[in-house]
């Protein structure tokens, strides 16, 4: 089975082939698991997703064309399900809205509802990163992570995401400004003085 | 000389390998006079590290062991639901052979059922033609009957008729005929 291309074994997928299955998941397992991570920031959460996107992906089988490669079909799957369970989310996390409408207040009430923030600007800027990244939009995280996390081109994550080129490319000069402003309060931290740009310079 | 928007967008662009022909001199240029778009350069270069070094848990192997048994009995409950598909999709006489035999029993039984209907129609049929003959018959024998009693009634008017007649006329001979002796039989006949 590891002779076979991921389009091959999606074709042996498609037959009930359970090993081509298994291959699959080997392959692409920890990709989508990282991916996952990378947008919602919670190793167990990312694992039931994980999970859930390779048993859509098992289920629709018989509904997968090979028209594009499997990298971006998984990946799709994987967007239309995390967007699936954000929606959800949505009604029960005010935390969410905040975060779309106001990224700065996102990374407030972030602070206001985990005590530990401030610990973990000082100690961990990674996890900083982390929590600035899962404060983005969703449509800026999608495209920061498949382009940083998953290093896919331009053309790829619009595939995925069923958008112009051109829109993901806005989006991801949208997602690194959003991210300056929401590490702005932490930049001597996580960014590093930079002496010769006051602030006002950077926000114009 | 760009803008600092489209120095932003064509720096993104360029630190992800999309960058067309001439993209990195024209921003190079402009980020020599802007130190705004020089800080965005840096965050931009400083953030993705940090993203980047944020180190990722391996997948808990379980998930595989959860997952496969999963798609396997899918496989199964799917495979099932196929077979019955495909029974569903079998003829009905097929699937339940005593309905064979019921079906054929039923139909012999519909043709003897409607075999003797047929014999005792046309039975019945024969019977009633043969009573219309009869019918018809004596209607005619009737009709000749009261076509006969009219044709008499007719001559026996017409008969009274004539005597009545005759009578008239013999009065009127009587009454303009002068008194002369009675004629002789041999008169009377021309003679």
């Amino acid at each position: 089975m590891t002779d076979y291309t991921d389009e091959e074994l999606m074709s042996f997928v498609r037959n009930q082939d359970v090993s081509a299955f298994e291959e699959l998941f080997h392959r692409y397992g920890q990709r989508v698991f990282a991916f996952f991570y990378r947008l919602v920031r919670n190793a167990e959460q990312a694992r039931d997703y994980t999970q859930e996107t390779f048993l859509r992906l098992w289920r629709g089988r018989e509904r997968y064309a090979q028209k594009g490669r499997f990298s971006t079909y998984i990946f799709q799957i994987a967007k239309n399900h995390f967007l699936h369970e954000h929606q959800k989310r949505k009604h029960r996390i005010a935390f969410e809205h905040a975060s779309a409408d106001n990224p700065q207040g996102a990374l407030e009430t972030a602070n206001s509802r985990d005590n530990a923030y401030k610990e973990a600007v000082a100690n961990e800027i990674q996890s900083a990163i982390s929590k600035a990244v899962t404060s983005l939009p969703e449509i800026h995280r999608l495209v920061y992570v498949l382009s940083e996390e998953q290093r896919l081109s331009y053309k790829e994550i619009a595939e995925i995401l069923g958008c112009p080129v051109g829109t993901v490319s806005s989006r991801k000069v949208e997602a690194v400004r959003k991210l300056r402003k929401l590490l702005e309060p932490l930049r001597d931290e996580v960014l590093g003085k930079d002496p010769q740009v006051n602030n006002s310079e950077v926000e114009k | 000389m760009i803008s600092c928007e489209e120095c932003q967008k064509k720096l993104v662009a360029i630190f992800d390998n999309e960058g067309c022909d001439g993209d990195e001199e024209l921003t190079n240029a402009h980020l020599r006079d802007c130190p705004a778009c020089r800080a965005f350069q840096e965050d931009m270069v400083k953030i993705r590290q940090q993203f980047v070094s944020v180190p990722v848990p391996s997948l808990s192997p379980t998930v595989a062991q959860e997952l496969i048994p999963a798609a396997q009995a899918d496989r199964q409950q799917s495979k099932s639901l196929r077979r019955n598909r495909n029974v569903s999709r079998q003829p009905l006489l097929l699937r339940f052979p005593r309905l064979t035999w019921a079906c054929s029993l039923a139909g012999l039984f519909l043709i003897v059922i409607s075999w003797l209907a047929c014999f005792l129609l046309v039975r019945e049929t024969a019977s009633l033609r043969q009573e219309l003959q009869v019918a018809r018959r004596e209607v005619a024998v009737a009709q000749a009957e009261k076509q006969l009693k009219e044709a008499q009634e007719r001559q026996q008017k017409a008969i009274s008729a004539l005597y009545f007649r005759m009578q008239e006329l013999e009065q009127r001979v009587d009454r303009s005929a002068p008194q002369r002796p009675a004629f002789l039989p041999a008169e009377r006949n021309g003679l």
